[in-house]
């Protein structure tokens, strides 16, 4: 079942709004761009929706692939506003979804690891061996290009999630460390494009791709729209059925395509990287519209 | 014409079909690398095959996807090989980019990602080059947007071989291609690239494919399998009868799928970048040549077999 057109929130009548409240027990919320502006302040009303979801009883797990900003500092965030009252269990973040992940496994390997300093002193923190930051952006010979993807110690896991300073030869390091069949291959976010100023900008999917089609091999995903992330998803509402469930973003392929995928309702909120024009050019039953669509968080509070 | 589906050998084909294959083309469009050399070694005989092919009366043209070397080093390289070509007889990419962008009389700012070869052959013909950031930027969304963010009127993104790519680099193509007028010219298109036997490293046609996916626009492609590179060549040299010239080279997805894509005869050889093996266990038809030699210098026997008669 797909729907043609989202239900707008704040054209909802207090029955519907009732009835939209009464429909799920679990919500999975986005940050950036859905609760603050990215790497900004509050948005106005989110704070007050988030107390109203909580008010009402939902169990409220925030969803980012921000792991540029640590668990702490998503902490902090939510801590400045004083009605609200978020445990860090409540945050599921890339590396410390890939930090757990590398945990229940047992791995003790090194790791490559191509993506922030907070994600990589998460990963450090936690006890894992990184390999040195394999710095000297300019090559001018063959030697240095080939010391740049051949050189260095065998890796036991390669990881790839947002990084500013990715390089070719980086990318070409993990694609002759992948050749070893019993190196894991782990992504953290993983859109192809990222809402940026007046538009998007290429993602991290898009190079996790490209090591991926190189190397014929997948990776497992643990930031959206990542397979291996809807597993542990699942895991997180147990026993509420997946149409029981809300998930809210602004992301029209990050956030509504994945949790449609999943089978869970899906609310679109205009304070991020989508606008209505994107979703006026979707085909209806395209498998990125949503269930409902609000000008920002704030909207499911009414007036 | 048989109806070839499998490849065939040169060596292994008739009296008469040998005599017929020589004399079914009369230009030559040959790869370079993997053909007649590898980075430093020289594939044995290879100059006496091209000598035999010319005085067979074949026109030789050299068409590479490398544009590490340009014209004048791949002259004296050739020279190392003990064979003498001329400048005009050689096409890369970069030259083969000049001569477009003058086709559709271009003028515009360009950025690009490639070799400082590359752009040095753009900038030497008069074309106008930014480029970068060329250095480490800071982990934060701030310096990413102070480095990819820019309103120069850019009007042409270039991709070829950069070792030096960075994402931040992709990222600002990418901000450039917005715009409605803003080119994608690729050069080389090969995803992997064979280095060692058995070792291949990620190509440029990878990161190509990174833009082309994010913009959704098609790109020109001026390296081989490029229609682009094919129109040009074809219209340089008034090539009537595609069927009447032969592409040789070493890899299916460039030299075969170029020339099958043009109209060409193609000829594998497997002293580059595609083994017997993989030859054998190709199956898209695009890829699949009309025949095969261990290396060019098969053309010496060849042409030797059918010479007395041929002159006759």
């Amino acid at each position: 079942m797909s729907p043609s057109s989202p239900k707008v929130i704040k054209q909802l009548s207090a029955a519907e709004r009732e009835e939209f409240f009464d429909s799920f027990d679990v919500v999975f919320c986005d940050c950036d761009g859905v609760v603050w502006y990215t790497l900004r302040d509050f948005i106005p009303g989110s704070a007050q929706a988030i107390g109203e979801l909580q008010r009402r009883g939902k169990q409220l797990t925030f969803v980012t692939n921000n792991s540029i900003s640590s668990v702490e500092e998503h902490m902090r965030k939510f801590a400045k506003q004083a009605a609200l009252h978020i445990d860090q269990q409540q945050i599921v973040h890339p590396a410390q979804t890939i930090c757990d992940h590398l945990k229940a496994i047992g791995f003790e390997g090194l790791i490559y690891c191509l993506a922030t300093p907070p994600f990589r002193q998460l990963l450090c923190d936690a006890g894992f061996r990184l390999t040195e930051e394999r710095e000297g952006l300019i090559i001018k010979s063959l030697g240095e290009l080939h010391e740049a993807i051949f050189g260095g110690e065998p890796v036991q896991a390669v990881i790839i999630d947002v990084d500013f300073n990715l390089t070719a030869t980086k990318l070409m390091h993990a694609q002759f460390q992948l050749k070893n069949p019993n190196c894991l291959f782990l992504a953290g976010a993983a859109d192809a494009l990222i809402p940026f100023g007046a538009g998007d900008i290429i993602g991290p999917g898009a190079f996790i791709d490209l090591v991926a089609r190189s190397t014929g091999r997948q990776p497992t995903v643990l930031g959206k729209p990542g397979e291996a992330l809807r597993q542990l998803l699942r895991q997180h509402h147990g026993h509420v059925p997946a149409n029981r469930v809300l998930f809210i973003g602004d992301s029209l392929a990050s956030d509504i395509g994945f949790a449609r995928a999943s089978g869970y309702q899906t609310l679109l909120v205009l304070t991020g990287g989508s606008s209505k024009a994107d979703v006026a050019s979707l085909s209806p039953g395209h498998a990125h519209m949503p269930d409902y669509i609000s000008d920002c968080l704030g909207d499911i509070c009414g007036k | 014409m048989t109806n070839k589906s499998q490849p065939q050998h040169i060596l292994k084909l008739s009296a008469e079909q040998r005599r017929r294959f020589v004399d079914s083309f009369d230009r030559v469009y040959s790869d370079i690398d993997g053909v007649i050399y590898t980075l430093k070694v020289n594939v044995p005989n290879a100059d006496q095959a091209y000598a035999a092919l010319e005085r067979a009366g074949k026109q030789l043209t050299f068409v590479t996807n490398n544009s590490a070397r340009n014209v004048d080093d791949t002259v004296k390289r050739f020279a190392m090989a003990n064979m003498q070509v001329k400048p005009e007889q050689i096409w890369h990419p970069a030259q083969t980019m000049v001569y477009y962008l003058q086709s559709i009389k271009f003028e515009g700012l360009i950025y690009i990602i490639a070799s400082p070869e590359f752009k040095r052959v753009l900038r030497e013909a008069g074309y106008q080059l930014i480029d970068g950031p060329n250095q480490f930027i800071d982990d934060t969304y701030e310096d990413l947007a102070r480095n990819i963010f820019d309103k120069q009127p850019v009007r042409a993104v270039v991709i070829d071989v950069d070792f030096n790519l960075t994402a931040p680099k992709m990222l600002r193509a990418h901000l450039y291609l917005r715009h409605p007028e803003c080119l994608l010219l690729s050069g080389a298109t090969d995803r992997l690239l064979p280095v060692a036997k058995g070792v291949n490293i990620i190509g440029p046609g990878a990161f190509a494919s990174v833009l082309i996916e994010a913009s959704g626009k098609q790109p020109t492609v001026l390296g081989k399998p490029g229609r682009a590179l094919g129109d040009m060549l074809i219209q340089q040299h008034n090539v009537t009868m595609p069927s009447r010239v032969l592409m040789i080279g070493d890899m299916l997805a460039q030299d075969v799928r170029f020339g099958r894509m043009c109209g060409f005869q193609t000829l594998l050889v497997l002293t580059g970048g595609c083994t017997l093996d993989q030859l054998q266990a190709e199956t898209c038809p695009e890829h699949l040549p009309d025949y095969y030699a261990d290396s060019v210098a098969d053309f010496i026997q060849l042409l030797a077999d059918i010479a007395p008669k041929a002159h006759v």
